[in-house]
């Protein structure tokens, strides 16, 4: 098979969606690879390490649209690209196509097959193209919640892990999933007091098992959160419920309870936020303040370190990219029903439940498809 | 005694020289305390509190020179200040007179006694005032090394602790005191790879003894410097030859070899930085890239986390200015070696060689004057 490497248009996002290593090992498997020209620059891959690994260099987007039967990406197509995606082509990506009716349309007319790199799910529920952004956005949460309490950034002076005689931060991370865990390590390992809140018991003594002892695990709950909030100098909010819209775990009117300069780190922000007062910003212009409160809540956070983003993306998707490539898309949904729940629109139908409804378009059985 | 406290006035300095538990600690030594209005307010402690605590709220400056047998400052005195000091004033803070000979004259012409924090020394040698501030400044250095490797904010994009699956960045520590210790705890925190680099064999010793399994203690020479500094994401330069300029260890030659988008982060600033290429910044504008790194170098550091810092630097200071205002500073000096090597300049006499030697004045042996 053709597979296609496209360099990331939109902004702010700077990985790409095959390293050279996964070059290397599609061509292993016998596939041809043509990657657009500085696809992976900002992710510190070169063109000459994309060529040494077997990838053809390709000037522009619009011939790896012409050429390639499957197109690799990170995020969903532009709508400049709309035009170029060929009868027939499988796009694999992050699509979200349940936020964009547009795009949801250019692709169901287009007839293409499109997998989306978020909703391909295990047996057990988990998201494993989703995790590994997760692992990334979790400790990067602390890192922001670290420099915003600066006084300088409008936090209100103190440093997370304290020194020897005064007391460290307190961190309250709502949410114990990938996202939170990862944040409580960051936290504990630079000494900070650490909450993890989380409504799944089961979880909570996973949490409690493998987490150092400043790791306090609590039952989720508005009192919960309320008892929390005024000792709290960081809340990361790591609350995901998979395919709708984040519940609001704090209201403004609870802002009023907090330290004055303390910081709220929103990693829900991609699904519409767990606190009622986070609006999305960007890396350019991360934080604004209410009542007081530092509010970080950019969007597409993992997008700010794309060398290790890219390697960790790159780890997850590029198994299933190769079971495709392998078997083609029909074959490979067969075989790997983690793929076939991948499956958002193929040959202009809808096959993904939550898009179906989320525009009112007729739901159609993948199965009947394959 | 009357101790006077007062609001410090340069720029970007939040600290306050004593907590309200320092004032009930000092008002239980029978001594009556005048804290400038608004004093504590950048490290979150209001006029109610020192109220509370027994402290007389003051509105001017001028007022607490002129009742106050010992002022008290974070840093020195500024020129709005000089005309204010009184003869026999005791003047206990931060003075880094070697820097600053227009102070050194003023404080020989007032007749006053200027205590230095930074020359105040223990029998083994170490500095117990600048410790805090080393350990808030080390820990500090490795959240701005992780903020600034954001490509947002001018870095190459890795998350310091990696993800399951990618490698953590490496941070590579020149300088293993209270800086470097401190710095490296938190970067094994975070799960980087941490070398510490220093030339006292028995240092590194101890730290192999204490330090977690991914911190590799290396003997400091300029290959080890060169090698590492190719594979370093962050660089903490953390050296400090007590009473001299930082030797400069990093040159700009060197940093051709570094990864473009490398942060260095230059804890020695304030003792001229240990890489040729740094100059002081601000926390309003802390970078500047050269060579293509990233260069964080905050003079005051810890300026930025008052909250922290306030009680870290108060813990260390008040056994000493409870001391000095118990005995006077004649008698707390025979008594305390320690205090008696803070003396700089003392009743028009300079008691400090390197303050004498800075601007070819004559020095006074203190023990001629106690």
């Amino acid at each position: 098979m053709i597979v296609g490497v496209l360099k990331e248009i939109k902004a702010e996002e700077n990985r790409v969606a095959l390293s050279p290593g996964g070059v290397e090992f599609m061509r292993q498997n016998g596939h041809s690879v043509l990657v657009e020209k500085n696809a992976g620059r900002a992710s510190g891959f070169g063109n000459a390490g994309y060529k040494n690994a077997g990838a053809e260099i390709v000037e522009k987007p619009v011939e790896v649209f012409d050429r390639a039967e499957m197109i690799l990406r990170v995020k969903e197509p532009q709508s400049s690209e709309f035009e170029f995606i060929k009868k027939g082509q499988i796009y694999f990506a992050y699509l979200h196509l349940a936020a964009s009716e547009d795009l949801t349309r250019a692709i169901i007319d287009a007839g293409s097959i499109n997998i989306a790199y978020e909703t391909i799910q295990k047996a057990d529920g988990s998201l494993p193209l989703l995790t590994p952004m997760s692992e990334v956005a979790g400790p990067m949460a602390i890192q922001e919640g670290a420099k915003y309490l600066e006084m300088a950034q409008g936090g209100h002076g103190v440093l997370l892990g304290g020194v020897p005689g005064v007391d460290p931060g307190t961190v309250m991370i709502i949410g114990g999933g990938a996202v939170g865990i990862n944040a409580a390590k960051m936290a504990c390992g630079l000494g900070a007091k650490v909450y993890i809140l989380d409504i799944d018991l089961d979880r909570l003594r996973y949490l409690s098992d493998v987490m150092p002892s400043h790791c306090i695990t609590l039952m989720s709950s508005p009192a919960a959160i309320r008892d929390v909030l005024p000792k709290a100098d960081v809340v990361v909010g790591a609350v995901l419920v998979p395919g709708s819209k984040t519940p609001t775990v704090i209201t403004r009117e609870m802002l009023k309870i907090m330290k004055k300069g303390s910081v709220l780190i929103d990693v829900s922000i991609d699904q519409g936020g767990c606190f009622e007062t986070a609006k999305e910003t960007t890396h350019a212009d991360p934080i604004y303040s209410i009542d007081g409160i530092v509010h970080y809540a950019v969007s597409n956070m993992p997008g700010a370190l794309p060398r290790t983003s890219t390697l960790a993306l790159n780890n997850a998707t590029l198994p299933y990219a190769v079971e495709i490539a392998n078997k083609g898309w029909r074959k490979a949904m067969q075989d790997n029903p983690e793929i076939k729940l991948g499956a958002n629109v193929v040959q202009g139908h809808v096959t993904y439940e939550g898009v179906a409804e989320a525009f009112g378009f007729k739901l159609i059985n993948i199965d009947s498809l394959l | 005694m009357i101790v006077g406290v007062l609001k410090e006035i340069k720029a970007e300095e939040n600290r306050v020289c004593m907590t309200p538990a320092g004032v009930e600690v000092m008002k239980q030594n029978g001594h009556a305390v005048l804290v400038e209005k608004n004093a504590g307010t950048g490290s979150g402690f209001n006029n109610t509190a020192y109220k509370t605590a027994g402290a007389e709220i003051i509105d001017t400056p001028k007022e607490i020179f002129k009742r106050a047998d010992m002022v008290m400052h974070v840093k020195e005195p500024l020129a709005a200040e000089y005309d204010l000091i009184r003869r026999n004033q005791i003047i206990f803070t931060y003075l880094h007179l070697a820097a600053a000979e227009e102070l050194t004259h003023v404080l020989i012409e007032g007749g006053s006694i200027g205590i230095a924090y930074e020359t105040i020394q223990k029998e083994d040698g170490s500095l117990p005032l600048l410790t805090p501030m080393s350990e808030v400044a080390g820990r500090m250095a490795i959240q701005q090394g992780a903020k600034y490797l954001e490509m947002a904010q001018g870095g190459h994009g890795v998350l310091l602790g990696g993800v399951p699956g990618v490698d953590p960045g490496t941070v590579v520590i020149i300088g293993g005191g209270i800086v470097g210790t401190n710095a490296a705890k938190m970067a094994c925190g975070l799960g980087a790879k941490v070398y510490v680099l220093d030339m006292n064999l028995e240092r590194l010793r101890y730290l192999s003894d204490v330090m977690p399994s991914n911190c590799f203690l290396l003997m400091s020479k300029p290959t080890t410097v060169r090698r590492l500094i190719k594979e370093a994401d962050v660089v903490v330069g953390a050296v400090l030859i007590p009473g001299a300029k930082a030797p400069r260890l990093v040159t700009r030659e060197m940093l051709k070899t570094m990864k473009k988008g490398a942060v260095l982060v230059d804890v020695a600033i304030d003792q001229g930085g240990c890489f040729e290429t740094s100059k002081a910044t601000t926390h309003g504008e802390p970078i500047y890239t050269v060579e293509g790194v990233v260069h964080y170098c905050v003079a005051n550091m810890p300026g930025a986390v008052p909250k922290t810092s306030t009680l870290a630097l108060t813990n260390a200071t008040l056994p000493y200015a409870v001391e000095i205002a118990n005995k006077g500073w004649k008698k707390a000096m025979q008594d305390n070696p320690e205090i008696k090597l803070g003396a700089n300049v003392v009743r028009g006499k300079v008691t400090y060689q390197g303050v004498a030697e800075a601007f070819g004045l004559e020095y006074t042996p203190i023990d001629k004057l106690i």
